[in-house]
């Protein structure tokens, strides 16, 4: 423990004895980073806070720059463990109020501790519906939204386009507002100024993990509704099931002979402006979405079934936002489209689509089962990453595959998640290995990614991979905007106290 | 077993988080969505599942020393032990926090930082056969005036067990009388074992204590032998979870068939052996003990290691996470009660929130037990139903004893007395 | 320094004559003139580049201009120094029809890329009927609000180059792999690289970069489409109807217009047409069209018109294909007029009027008739004519807010009493609430005042990108 006691005792003294610990079973459990490569690399913080309100935020953010301890804020997918010592980790989990939801705006203003499950049952009450998050239910909504934030309906709410106004902590302890929040009595609805668009300034690709200070209320797009007012399922778990009304949603998987003719496909149907969900499904993804257990993904994965009939599918939520009338519409549509390019669309009765359906056919609404990811392996990780065209996901994906047959993880050829966002303007092709957490796998993890990075750079591709431990590599490469976001850095956070070394390293003590 | 079988199980764990909350397709409002009582009382992710797997992990891999654990300790115990961390979990992958749970005491025991409490429990269980610190001689006492067979003087095909709670609490005889009562009015063969009757040991389970646990489960095992016992029927879902599953699992050979009262209620229902012909004009929802519900599934034996991928070997077939735990059964009685109308609450079945008195909790940490089983009460009083109704006498103990000290007031029933009054 | 401007870009492309300075040292706005020391026209990101750095080093302010015409003073050179004048950066580079993208320079107007568009099937993103010389590039840069709210099409910018105020280069997003002609993206993705700098670089006013060329959102051009009009009598009555159409995602072109701006715009003699199309014209009318997209145009026209009608019977509104008093102008011939450039002198704002001052800002759809109301109560007060002021609403992002514009029609006379009524009612509408993201002139003082940590924020960005001060000083909060 490194953090001087008379430090700690002020931090309790802002916050509350209750509100702070340094049990070590309690740091403990802020110890590990749940993914490679951080997964070998644990370091328990010195200490964990409970804020209450930004009020609370804003003190302990202004002590950290008194007495120069690091923090990091941190959702419930933690993705940042200490890297120095001195350390104080934020935990937002008393900070968990749905401010607002303005139904007739459609949009929710939310406090750290808010999950996306808890916001889509609020909001599904209200017939609205916020973007689902495929990093999990449980994700923080704020946390989630600003660092990533993919999930079943960006395809219509796209990609970084949900979040609005931000009421934001600097890393010196003051407080602004961004957007339509800057006015007095406006509210959250609108993101951009004023002036430019301080969103610019959370997030790239990825978001900046609290390293240009701590967001501790933002307001979230939502969208309509036609479903029923809560999620629809029956049965008891593992044995869940879920369905919607056929009028108004229709789930279609479409199978195509190559990626070539899947990729011009989901092309016409972005252009069609239709449906309300549209990627390419792998086809390891149907066997652990519906594996029960370890056993049953690895014989069904090991039978070799999916390997035969699910490379190349899509998957199309139709959904008549509007009426009974516009899915209709939608299905000629679509239909007409699956003629056009090729496609086959797998019947209810077929056991590729019986695979998906019962339980996981409403994922894309409520992530309830992404999870199962770590399923087969223990944990995954996003090998390569590219995010530009649909053309450049089919390119990033072929790279991917070469890249990864050099490497003993789980062969999961010609299968990466391909997603879309806004209608078709962008994709980006997720490549995943699934390694085990042990040191050999984790070092060939990193092997894998380096080599990708470096493909890509080679290539001329552009990757998403763009993480404080990337920089200073893409930066050279891509306009030296590694240099602009040095100087960011060093300007907001002089004391380097929001969650070194991010987004930047910017000096050498780690 | 020791804490570095479960590695796997600790390195496996990705922080998910699910482990807190109920199943995101069962979230019905932010409100009522966590499913883990320790971590929604607490706060800190230590008092999770997952934070006591990552101070497992610390264990295993040397990262904290033994000598931490009396450190540990209040992390450790301050839980439940309810299964809902574990239910959820295995949603989503193969770990067993719950057997993680289990094991991070029995290394507090061999550390010797039991909590004073339950050392105290053990050492009542071992005295006086119960965990209540009541004389042995007294056990039987409930069945004062009610003429029942005692099965080691007379055979009967059933071994009606009331267990501690139902046998020694004045509060909660009814339950055990009422028992009795419908099973004579039944026709059923039963006998008790009045002083002669052991406690299952489950408060020495919990308390990590696995010798203690053993000594009893082999005591008990060995009673029923002797005497013939084929049939146990148990008003107790603790008692009824430990016989089935526990003592399975520690190599106990049950030759006895375990049944819940509310199981066997429903087939005297069916059989029409019971007819329910009262009204009962009440609208209630009902509380799933987590002994009867999500750990009062049955137990199928494995051993094995843990190979590639973490698979298991041999095979495991199916996970278990609390699918077929008692839920129908209680819901099936009610829903028979003329004039009664059912409410659920929004976390039920195998995601229902604990009333908090598991674990020991109930006697280590007591402001969190009640303010746990308060948590129940607001989301049962959420409802709109009149009363709250369960099967299990530490969750109507524990409720008892929140609505008489807290602020939110409720009617409270026993299964067992809406029963009666519908007889 | 004219010589060193010269050998950059060529002596016939500098300009210092008082006549030309002149044109540059006012707007069509109520602010102050200030005269810049020269103008240059560059051909290239190159000379932009070789212009930059030598501002740095002589320290002289730099003020991009890419429209001809200008309403907002943001190209006024509050401290004199270069107008750089991009019109002749005029190209579209390239239309990309397969990912709906069309990439254009910062001379190219409106009509210019509507045109080209339109014979690709393509369209553009266009404002309300924007002056014919505004430039695409500058207008999406600084979030002038499209005439489709729909979600999916907001935020046009996908990528672009720009030149930072030292002089190096730097493409946004995708385009930051390379040059585009040896990248292997399709220059389609606005993330990154570390930061969204296009998102730092829009509604800045030319103070952070210069924009040297930008890829575009340019949606598939409908086959078929269906106009309607719907009248309310008072702005309260439109509030309903416009969020049940947004909630249903129905129709692209959607927007509001007062019966005063409407026949601004559609009288042909003036002032005869414009005084008949004043009496029987609607207070306000909802125009919004029903597209039918690429594929079974008619069957999708055909449910949105059904769900449509639903609406309208539901809410009592009439649903009309036409407007009164204007002849031989149905549905989407008229819908064609208002997405076009305005090609004529004088600009449609300035037809009743020599001027007109905008107030504009966002607020949510509910507040506008608490707005609307507060306008007319303060431009009473200032003795102004509530008759003669016109109201735009456009939806923004699905509905979820709007765009607010209120036109006070001006003659030179008047001026000061404009300015009177201009700061009076932008400090009323700040102090209730409506939120001027877009701050030209007197609006930056009353927003940067109001919030320290942002302005200060800013500040820091700015002394980072442009520690020399050099572009567009004196905008924003600069």
């Amino acid at each position: 423990m490194t953090l001087p006691k008379n430090v700690y005792k002020e931090i309790e003294g802002i916050l509350g004895p209750h509100n702070v610990s340094q049990n070590t079973g309690v740091l403990q459990a802020y110890s590990k980073q749940p993914f490679p490569p951080g997964l070998l690399g644990r370091k328990r913080p010195d200490a964990v806070v409970l804020p209450e309100s930004t009020c609370d935020v804003q003190a302990l953010v202004k002590l950290a720059n008194r007495y120069k301890f690091a923090y990091i804020p941190m959702g419930n997918y933690n993705w940042d463990v200490p890297r120095q010592d001195n350390t104080v980790i934020i935990d937002f989990k008393k900070m968990n109020k749905i401010v607002t939801i303005d139904e007739q705006n459609m949009y929710a203003v939310v406090e750290p501790g808010v999950t996306h499950a808890q916001l889509q049952a609020e909001c599904m009450k209200r017939n609205l519906i916020c973007n689902s998050t495929w990093g999990g239910s449980p994700c923080s909504v704020l946390a989630n939204t600003i660092f990533f934030g993919v999930g079943g309906l960006s395809y219509r709410f796209g990609y970084n386009r949900v979040l609005l106004s931000m009421e934001w902590i600097l890393p010196t302890g003051e407080i602004m507002k961004t957007g339509s929040l800057s006015a007095d009595g406006a509210g959250y609805f609108c993101p951009g100024g004023p002036g430019p668009d301080l969103r610019g300034l959370i997030r790239g690709f990825f978001g900046v993990s609290g390293g240009l200070g701590i967001i501790t209320k933002i307001g979230v797009k939502l969208m309509p509704w036609p479903g029923p007012a809560s999620f629809p399922v029956t049965g008891v778990a593992p044995n869940f099931a879920t369905t919607f009304s056929a009028d108004r949603f229709r789930f279609h998987l479409i199978r195509y002979p190559s990626l070539n003719e899947l990729i011009d496909a989901m092309y016409a149907i972005a252009e069609a402006e239709i449906g309300a969900v549209l990627q390419r499904f792998p086809s390891s993804w149907f066997q652990w979405a519906s594996a029960r257990s370890k056993e049953d993904f690895w014989r069904g994965w090991e039978s070799g079934y999916l390997q035969k009939v699910a490379r190349n599918v899509i998957v199309v939520w139709l959904v008549g936002f509007s009426s009974a009338r516009q899915l209709e519409y939608e299905e000629k549509v679509l239909q007409h489209i699956i003629k056009k390019t090729g496609g086959e669309d797998i019947p209810s009765s077929d056991k590729l689509y019986k695979m998906v359906d019962p339980a996981w056919i409403g994922e894309w609404f409520q992530c309830g089962g992404s999870g199962r990811i770590m399923r087969p392996a223990g944990t995954h990780m996003i090998a390569m990453i590219g995010f530009d065209s649909i053309d450049h996901a089919e390119k990033v994906a072929k790279r991917a595959d070469e890249i990864r047959k050099e490497f003993n993880f789980m062969d999961d050829a010609e299968n990466d998640w391909i997603c879309t966002y806004d209608f078709g303007w962008q994709g980006d092709a997720e490549c995943l290995i699934l390694p085990e957490q042990n040191e050999e796998d984790m070092q060939q993890a990193m092997e894998l990614a380096i080599k990708g990075l470096k493909a890509s750079l080679q290539d001329r591709t552009y990757t998403g991979l763009q993480i404080a431990e990337t920089h200073h590599m893409l930066g050279p490469a891509y306009g030296n905007y590694h240099e602009l976001l040095k100087k960011i850095k060093e300007v907001l956070d002089p004391n380097n106290v929001a969650n070194p070394p991010n987004p930047i390293k910017v000096d050498d003590s780690l | 077993m020791s804490l570095e079988e479960y590695r796997r199980d600790t390195w496996d764990c990705v922080r998910c988080s699910h482990c807190k909350f109920i199943h995101p397709y069962r979230v019905r409002s932010l409100r009522f969505s966590k499913i883990c009582p320790s971590s929604a009382y607490y706060f800190f992710d230590g008092y999770s599942a997952q934070g006591r797997l990552d101070i497992a992990r610390g264990l295993i891999d040397k990262e904290l020393p033994e000598a931490s654990l009396n450190e540990l300790q209040q992390v450790i115990y301050a839980c439940t032990l309810c299964g809902g961390c574990d239910v959820m979990c295995k949603y989503y992958n193969d770990l067993d926090p719950l057997l993680v749970l289990e094991e991070l005491r029995v290394a507090c025991v061999h550390a010797g930082c039991i909590p004073a409490q339950l050392k105290e429990i053990i050492e009542s269980i071992r005295e006086n056969g119960n965990s209540l610190f009541q004389p042995r001689e007294k056990r039987g006492e409930w069945a004062t005036g009610l003429n029942l067979k005692d099965i080691a003087e007379s055979k009967a095909k059933v071994l009606y067990y009331p267990g501690c709670n139902y046998s020694y609490d004045p509060t909660l005889r009814e339950v055990s009388r009422l028992t009795a009562k419908i099973l004579t009015r039944a026709g059923v063969d039963f006998g008790i074992l009045k002083a002669r009757e052991m406690c299952c040991g489950t408060l020495a389970l919990q308390a990590g204590d696995r010798n203690s646990f053993k000594a009893l489960l082999d005591t008990n095992i060995s009673n029923f032998d002797r005497l013939g016992v084929r049939k146990i029927i148990t008003s107790c879902p603790i008692c009824y979870s430990t016989f089935k599953t526990d003592y399975k699992r520690y190599g106990g050979a049950m030759r006895c068939e375990v049944l819940h009262i509310t199981e066997f209620l429903v087939q005297l229902i069916m059989e029409g052996i019971l007819k329910l012909r009262n009204k009962v004009p009440l609208s209630v929802t009902y509380h799933d003990p987590c002994h009867l519900g999500r750990l009062g599934e049955p137990y199928k034996k494995w051993i094995g290691k843990r190979v590639k991928y973490g698979r298991y070997d041999p095979p495991i077939k199916e996970l278990r996470q609390g699918t077929y735990g008692i839920y129908e059964a209680p819901r099936t009685i009610l829903n028979t009660i003329k004039g009664l109308k059912l409410l659920e609450m929004e976390r039920s079945r195998e995601y229902s929130f604990c009333c908090g008195a598991g674990g020991g909790v109930k006697n280590t940490y007591p402001d969190f037990s009640r303010a746990t089983a308060q948590e129940r009460i607001e989301e049962a009083l959420a409802t709109g139903a009149e009363a709250l109704v369960t099967s299990c006498p530490w969750c109507e103990s524990n409720f008892k004893q929140a609505i008489q000290h807290g602020s939110k007031k409720m009617k409270l029933y026993s299964l067992l007395n809406l029963v009666n009054q519908a007889l | 320094m004219k010589k060193e401007l010269e050998e950059i870009v060529g002596a016939d492309n500098v300009f210092d004559d008082p006549e030309i300075l002149d044109k540059y040292a006012r707007d069509r706005s109520l602010f102050a003139q200030r005269k810049p020391s020269c103008v240059v026209q560059p051909e290239n990101t190159g000379e932009i580049q070789a212009i930059v750095k030598l501002a740095n080093r002589w320290l002289i302010p730099i003020t991009p201009v890419s429209s001809g015409a200008h309403f907002n003073g943001a190209t006024i050179p509050s401290q004199s120094g270069i107008i750089l004048d991009l019109r002749r950066m005029n190209k579209i580079l390239h239309i990309d029809k397969r990912n709906r993208a069309v990439r254009i320079e910062p001379g190219v107007t409106w009509g210019q890329m509507q045109k080209e568009l339109y014979s690709h099937e393509l369209m553009p993103l266009i404002p309300l009927l924007p002056h014919q010389s505004t430039s695409a590039l500058t207008s999406t840069l600084e979030r002038e609000p499209a005439l489709i709210p729909k979600t999916e099409y907001g935020e046009p910018i996908l990528t672009l180059e720009a030149v930072l105020p030292h002089g190096e280069l730097l493409r946004t997003g995708s385009a930051c792999v390379g040059p585009p002609d040896e990248t292997q993206t399709d220059l389609v993705g606005p993330s990154g690289p570390g930061l969204d700098w296009h998102r730092l670089f829009q509604g800045a006013q030319g103070t952070f970069c210069i924009v040297t060329w930008m890829n575009i959102k340019a949606p598939p051009l409908a086959k078929r489409e269906k106009v309607f009009f719907i009248p309310f009598q008072n702005i309260e009555k439109a509030v309903k109807p416009l969020y049940a159409i947004l909630r249903q995602m129905l129709g692209a072109e959607c927007f509001l217009l007062s019966r005063f701006n409407l026949a601004c715009i559609l009288a042909k003699k003036w002032s005869a047409d414009f005084d008949t199309l004043r009496k029987e014209l609607p207070a306000f009318t909802l125009i919004l069209c029903i597209s039918g997209g690429t594929i079974l145009p008619k069957e999708k026209i055909g449910y949105q018109e059904a769900d449509l009608r639903d609406i309208a019977r539901q809410l009592k509104i009439r649903l009309e294909t036409s407007l009164p008093g204007v002849d031989g102008k149905k549905g989407t011939a008229l819908l064609t007029t208002l997405r076009s450039c305005w090609e004529k002198e004088p600009y449609w704002k300035e037809r009743f009027k020599e001027r007109c001052c905008d107030i504009f800002f966002y607020t949510t759809l509910n507040r506008i008739p608490y707005f609307t109301r507060l306008v007319n109560t303060v431009a009473a007060a200032n003795a102004y004519d509530a008759g003669n002021i016109g109201l735009y609403v456009q939806p923004v992002d699905g509905g979820r807010h709007c765009y607010v514009e209120f036109n006070f029609p001006w003659n030179s006379k008047e001026r000061e009493g404009i300015y009177d009524l201009y700061v009076n009612l932008s400090r009323c509408l700040v102090n209730e609430g409506a939120f001027f993201g877009r701050p030209y002139g007197l609006w930056s003082e009353l927003v940067y005042n109001r919030n320290s940590a942002l302005t200060a924020t800013l500040k820091n960005l700015k002394n980072i990108f442009d520690a020399n001060q050099i572009m567009n000083p004196g905008k924003l909060c600069f």
